[in-house]
């Protein structure tokens, strides 16, 4: 069990810093004692395999509050303050959250959340002394576990369920409907062990933490750093876009992040060459990576390995991984985008096209993955499963995962990511289907013709969406912005609504996408 | 069927080839809040008469960190300075702010 991994660093490292957060840092030792408070306090409320809440913010019962959940063998359902009220209310309602956990970062937030919370709660309240101002009218439970005298220690974790729910994640769902996927204890060891092997890190490296709880790759931030005794970084929220000055103030020595950020680092030309020295290990995720920004990341960080990832929530954070090499890896680029490498040993995988058959050598399609490490199923939810993880006649019993992904094999068995074969974006990494934002701005706004798109495109990310409204006016457009900030996360959310007459259609009466395209570049 | 397969993969080589820049043209002639002003309209996509003293990254939801960069990118390039991490992330996030840091920096640069 990986939260074991933080536990065996904390007695082997104690008195050595764990994580720091706005420039202060908690020990092992300090991280493990607040750790014992939570578990201890979710195990007091007689719950096992039970989702658990965690309404914090790059804060220390962040951290705390994941590892405590996980030391009282519960599931972790990751909530962000910066999501509509509805959603993060919707999110406990799907997963049946009956405990959450609330850092006094997010206090204000919670204060609004709670008249919506129309269920018997407990609150664990980390680092808050008190509230004022609560009202409900439910017969709630709220703890203030400073008041608790000691902590439990914990020792290894043992009779771990391998088939536990580790954590939920919500992903954008193309009906308006987010989907819930589940990973189990077994889907996360799997995928940490493998890539654990790839790092020679020991308890002086500085690791950064740059992603959103909700995104699952913080996993990965978190455990990678603990098994070596390593002391994570939580990066604040402002200098996640722009990261230079941080990497180089804390001499960070692993940075993993999404490379839209690197992008904006080479637009305020912050990746001067040998400006970022003290990098042994750079790794990107969540979206196509640059030819471009790999390039300049290598003269900017002369001691660092560059590795671009690849994966799927469903998949268990990534499978595959490529190493760039300055000498051969411009050639293996499509598109100006870099190889995501080999699939990972000990996984499955396919590249099938529409009937489900094998393409011919070196022919795009779509990718297939089985193995341990793939998830088996979406919460709750029969039909999506159904069409997402398949049995294919002529490959056995197993269940594979349909990725969506198209994807080339080389000779040499380096794949290379082509594009999407549905409306499925990343917006700074973020999975967004385009058909969920349409499906609410039609409820905002009373129109049928909706679409939206990923525009505009730069070095192949994509920046932001821009959505089409027809049969509607102008005058509705704060109003309908305004509803969708009320409702979806604010990575999907349009920057801007465009009010036509009609949405321009082609041929086969699809919605003309370079038309809108070419309206767009003449706005902007 | 392949056929399918391969037109969406020539669509992706299409849309992924899209390089566009995000720069805007100011009219020279501006004062340097009123060129600050107009890089903020086409930036965040917000109207002239709506920018104050007040209008910051808080209360405009388009301020997002993406499109800060765009607005960081088109302030450097307009006045010719280069910011440091902390103008970027702690002084650029509001319309009083961004005057009084490119006023600065100005006027450093003619001392």
């Amino acid at each position: 069990m990986f939260v074991n991994w933080f536990i065996k660093s904390a007695q082997q490292f104690p008195q050595r810093p764990a994580v720091e957060v706005n420039t202060v840092q908690l020990t092992y030792q300090e991280l493990g004692l607040l750790t014992g408070k939570i578990a201890q306090a979710i195990q007091d409320q007689g719950i096992q395999n039970s989702p658990v809440g965690l309404l914090t913010y790059r804060s220390f019962s962040s951290y705390a509050g994941i590892l405590g959940i996980m030391c009282s063998k519960n599931i972790y359902l990751p909530l962000n303050p910066y999501f509509p009220l509805n959603r993060t209310q919707k999110m406990m309602k799907m997963v049946g959250c009956r405990v959450l956990i609330v850092g006094h970062e997010c206090r204000d937030y919670f204060l609004r959340l709670l008249p919506q919370i129309k269920v018997p709660m407990t609150f664990i309240f980390p680092d808050t002394e008190e509230l004022d101002q609560i009202s409900s009218d439910c017969d709630h439970n709220f703890l203030f576990i400073n008041e608790r005298e000691g902590a439990a220690e914990f020792g290894e974790i043992g009779d771990i369920d391998e088939d536990a729910i580790a954590y939920f994640v919500f992903t954008s769902g193309s009906t308006g409907e987010p989907k819930i996927v589940q990973q189990t204890n077994k889907n996360v060891i799997t995928y940490l062990d493998y890539v654990a092997a790839r790092y020679n890190l020991d308890e002086n490296d500085r690791v950064s933490q740059t992603f959103e709880l909700t995104f699952d790759n913080s996993i990965h931030d978190m455990f990678i750093c603990w098994k070596f005794g390593a002391c994570l970084y939580c990066v604040p929220r402002n200098y996640v876009m722009m990261p230079a000055g941080f990497i180089k103030d804390k001499q960070l020595t692993v940075w993993y992040s999404v490379p839209s950020i690197g992008l904006n680092m080479l637009k305020l030309n912050r990746l001067k060459a040998g400006s970022l020295p003290s990098l042994k290990y750079t790794l990107f995720c969540g979206e196509a990576l640059p030819k471009n920004l790999a390039k300049h990341w290598a003269q900017a960080a002369p001691n660092s390995a560059i590795e671009n990832y690849y994966g799927i929530t469903e998949t268990t954070h990534q499978v595959s991984v490529y190493k760039w090499d300055d000498n051969i890896s411009e050639a293996e680029c499509i598109n100006d985008i870099v190889s995501i490498g080999k699939i990972f040993d000990g996984l499955k995988y396919c590249i099938l096209d529409e009937n489900k058959k094998a393409v011919s050598a070196g022919e795009p399609g779509e990718l297939y993955l089985a193995g341990v490490q793939i998830t088996k199923e979406y919460f709750n939810d029969p039909e999506r499963t159904k069409t997402a993880y398949l049995k294919i006649p002529h490959l056995g019993d197993e269940v594979w995962f349909k990725t969506g992904d198209l994807v080339k094999e080389r000779e040499n068995g380096n794949l290379n990511y082509l594009g999407r074969l549905d409306n499925q974006v990343q917006i700074l990494g973020n999975r967004v289907e385009l058909q969920e934002v349409d499906c609410i701005l039609k409820r905002a706004s009373n129109s049928e013709m909706v679409v939206s798109l990923a525009w505009p495109i730069k070095n192949g990310v994509a920046q932001r969406l821009v959505s089409f409204i027809a049969e509607n006016e102008e005058p509705q457009k704060a109003k309908i912005l305004e509803y969708c900030r009320n409702t979806l996360p604010p990575f999907m959310v349009p920057q801007d609504i465009i009010f036509l007459d009609k949405i321009p259609l082609n041929d086969n009466g699809k919605f003309d996408k370079q038309k809108l395209i070419k309206i767009l570049e003449d706005k902007y | 069927m392949a056929l399918k397969i391969k037109s969406i993969f020539s669509k992706a080589i299409k849309t992924d080839h899209r390089d566009d820049e995000a720069a805007v043209n100011v009219d020279q002639s501006l004062s340097v809040e009123q060129k600050i002003k107009a890089i903020m309209v086409a930036v965040f996509k917000i109207d002239m008469s709506e920018i104050n003293e007040e209008t910051s990254s808080a209360n405009v939801p388009q301020w997002t960190s993406l499109e800060h960069v765009d607005f960081v990118l088109n302030l450097q390039k307009e006045f010719d300075i280069e910011f440091t991490d902390s103008q970027i992330v702690e002084e650029l996030l509001s319309y009083r702010s961004a005057v009084q840091t490119v006023t600065a920096a100005i006027n450093g640069q003619n001392n």
